[in-house]
């Protein structure tokens, strides 16, 4: 086509030619189909690729928080519940603020201005914490402040109502809602809920602006039952921490167990914590001693070599043995730091007599102690799904020499921790039936495992009553208006492979009321330094104490008779218990 | 032919008036979600923080040291405790007390 002005005009009157016209509209048509077909590999065929792309500068997942499951006592009390709190985190790259707004920022996080600083000195990341678990009133006044780059997360705190009382058992979370000891660790599973997600559409500066959909609803953490009973618990402390505190002791424990189905009804250390101050926390005093940590029990062991011996009819309660002052063997000699002549099988368990124990179990062969001790849980963990259990100590019968079967059978050679020596103890409220403990509310019956007759079981509970009445060990175990039996120990310990001649583990195990035994409790002091330190004088005024109580709340009839008790003194001091220690080896 | 068109173009308006209404009410509904989600976030976080308040207040511990300390209250000893022994038919004696 021509080009020039003086040809325009004319040429624009002429008829065109049709197939040019044509030509030029197929080629348009062309076009747009090629456009048509781009368009629709785009969006049809290949879209996947695109829209993950575009989703990718907008659409977010976001967690939706779950909150972990409370821990109860068995009568649904919270021991440790969660609550919401926020956390403030920032995003650097964002942030932007003048020196005013971020001396503002610091003070409403309560942080020093230069150790904020540090947080941003980063600017190319996009996500730093701030400040964890703040109240939210607290965070809110943060948010307020308005400043670009500064947002919040929704997060929970674990609190612990009942404080240091029941520590121990529950442990505590980190603060990623980690269980990190005790019940917290143990259970962690069911505890801990799964957060949810959902898919939201967010703007440059991380604010949600629509919800898309809901990926995964929160499942919240399952609540606990727990067996134990925060009113027992609180006795508990209270009177072992003051027992701590007057024999000026190194430690404590006590273990309290339902005598008829084994469940874990209180359970203190000393010293103790405050788990909803981890500050002060340190390794030590956050250890579950009556769970984790093992001792030579001492005297505490002596009725389950004699109930072997009545088992096996070697002796009977009224069988007299001669004690004498000592008794040697293999060059070792054993005494009694009381000489008592001669006394019955009874009197053995009254009075503590090591030798009149090492008498007798020196008549059983030592597979037969073994197997006993074993059956008792000796030497194996309890199984309670605790974390740390300890299984004490307890080796091989055939590495066993006779002065080792003797020092065993009055509980020097052999290690257990509280939990398993207050469990032993069931075979004597439960008819000779070892009872499996636990820490969480059992429903139905219990299976046990029968390690002693029924008659065995009996002839020595009534034994070990002996032992609180008077001319026993542990008169200052009684409880009055109630039956109480049990058993003291006063165990040396060991230090660097020797026993100390002035470092004692106090003990008494023992159980009430006496005609339908309701509790058992296990009571040890470490190293009392006040002067006292026979477990009758230490351990046996605190198990006194603790089941006063316990029955006087659970509101069980006295069983001792009421003018007996109202006839005795109010205070059963002034009686001086004869002890017997074990001490051999050196 | 032109009145099919009008009809199907009344059709189209219509739908297109119901789907506008119908992401209108979505979004109100969203909205209303969310606050009464919020609602129940504040009650659940209320609820937690008076449930921990009421097991401080009425723990053992706190209890026995008001009792003692606030109250002077003790245990009263068995001289001075009368136990009623209510001989019930067949069931265990209860009155330690």
């Amino acid at each position: 086509m021509r080009n020039s002005g003086k040809t325009l005009e004319h040429s624009l009157r002429l008829k065109l030619d049709g197939s040019r016209a044509r030509l030029v509209l197929l080629l348009c048509l062309a076009l747009f189909a090629v456009l048509a077909v781009r368009a629709f590999i785009l969006q049809g065929v290949n879209n996947d690729f695109l829209q993950a792309k575009g989703e990718a500068r907008f659409v977010r997942v976001v967690e939706i928080p779950a909150s972990r499951g409370a821990v109860l006592d068995r009568n649904g009390k919270p021991l440790a519940i969660s609550t919401p709190v926020e956390s403030i985190w920032a995003s650097p790259a964002d942030f932007s603020a003048d020196p005013e707004q971020f001396a503002r920022l610091a003070q409403a996080l309560g942080m020093a201005r230069d150790q904020l600083a540090e947080k941003f000195a980063d600017r190319t990341k996009t996500f730093v914490w701030l400040k964890r678990l703040m109240p939210p009133d607290q965070a809110a006044r943060v948010i307020r402040l308005g400043l670009p780059g500064i947002f919040q997360q929704r997060e929970y705190r674990r609190y612990y109502p009942s404080g240091e009382v029941a520590a121990h058992v529950i442990g505590f979370t980190g603060v990623e809602d980690q269980g990190q000891e005790g019940i917290e660790l143990a259970q962690q599973a069911l505890l801990a809920g799964a957060p949810g997600a959902r898919r939201v559409i967010k703007d440059r500066k991380g604010r949600i602006v629509e919800d898309l959909e809901n990926l995964r609803a929160p499942r919240e953490g399952r609540p606990l039952n727990l067996s134990i009973d925060e009113r027992l618990q609180s006795i508990a402390h209270r009177e072992l921490k003051a027992a701590v505190e007057a024999n000026r002791a190194k430690g404590g424990a006590l273990v309290m167990l339902d005598a008829r189905n084994g469940e874990v009804l209180a359970l203190v250390n000393q010293p103790d914590f405050n788990p909803n101050n981890r500050a002060q926390w340190n390794p030590k005093s956050a250890r579950n001693r009556s769970v984790t940590d093992t001792f030579e029990p001492g005297s505490t062991f002596k009725p389950f070599a004699v109930s072997a011996g009545l088992e096996a009819g070697l002796v009977k309660p009224q069988t007299v043995i001669a004690t004498g002052s000592s008794l040697s063997m293999g060059g070792h000699s054993i005494t009694d730091s009381h000489p008592h002549g001669q006394l019955s099988v009874a009197e053995v368990i009254q009075k503590s007599s090591n030798i009149g124990t090492v008498k007798i179990a020196m008549q059983l062969p030592a597979e037969r102690l073994w197997a006993l001790y074993s059956d008792l849980g000796f030497g194996s963990v309890p199984r309670t799904g605790f974390p740390g259990e300890a299984s004490g100590r307890l080796r091989a019968a055939r590495t066993w020499r006779p002065i080792e079967q003797a020092t065993m059978s009055y509980g020097y050679g052999v290690s257990v921790s509280a939990l398993q020596l207050a469990r032993a103890y069931t075979v004597f409220t439960n008819d000779g039936v070892l009872l499996p403990v636990s820490f969480l509310k059992r429903e139905g019956e219990v299976i046990g495992k029968q390690v002693f007759s029924r008659e065995t079981a009996r002839t020595m509970a009534a034994m070990l009553e002996t032992v609180t009445q008077a001319g026993g060990t542990a008169t200052k175990g009684q409880v009055p208006g109630y039956r109480v039996a049990g058993k003291t120990g006063t165990a040396y310990k060991l230090v660097n492979g020797e026993y100390a001649d002035n470092l004692y583990l106090s003990s008494f195990v023992g159980y009430g009321p006496v005609s339908h035994p309701r509790y058992i409790m296990a009571v040890t002091i470490d190293e009392p330094s006040a002067g006292k330190h026979y477990g009758g004088d230490v351990s046996a005024p605190v198990f006194s104490a603790v089941m006063a109580q316990a029955l006087r709340l659970q509101g069980i009839a006295p069983d001792a008779g009421l003018r007996e008790a109202q006839a005795r003194p109010a205070s059963v001091a002034g009686e001086i218990p004869q002890k017997a220690i074990g001490k051999d080896r050196g | 032919m032109t009145r099919l068109s009008l009809a199907l173009l009344l059709v189209l308006v219509l739908a297109a008036l119901s789907l506008v209404t119908a992401q209108h009410r979505t979004r109100q509904g969203f909205i209303e979600l969310t606050a009464q989600q919020d609602v129940s976030r504040k009650l659940d976080a209320e609820w937690r923080e008076l449930q921990i308040e009421a097991q401080t207040l009425t723990s053992g511990k706190r209890i026995g040291e008001k009792a003692r300390s606030a109250l002077g209250m003790q245990v009263p000893d068995p001289k001075r405790t009368v136990m009623v022994v209510i001989p019930p038919p067949g069931a265990v004696a209860q009155g330690a007390r």
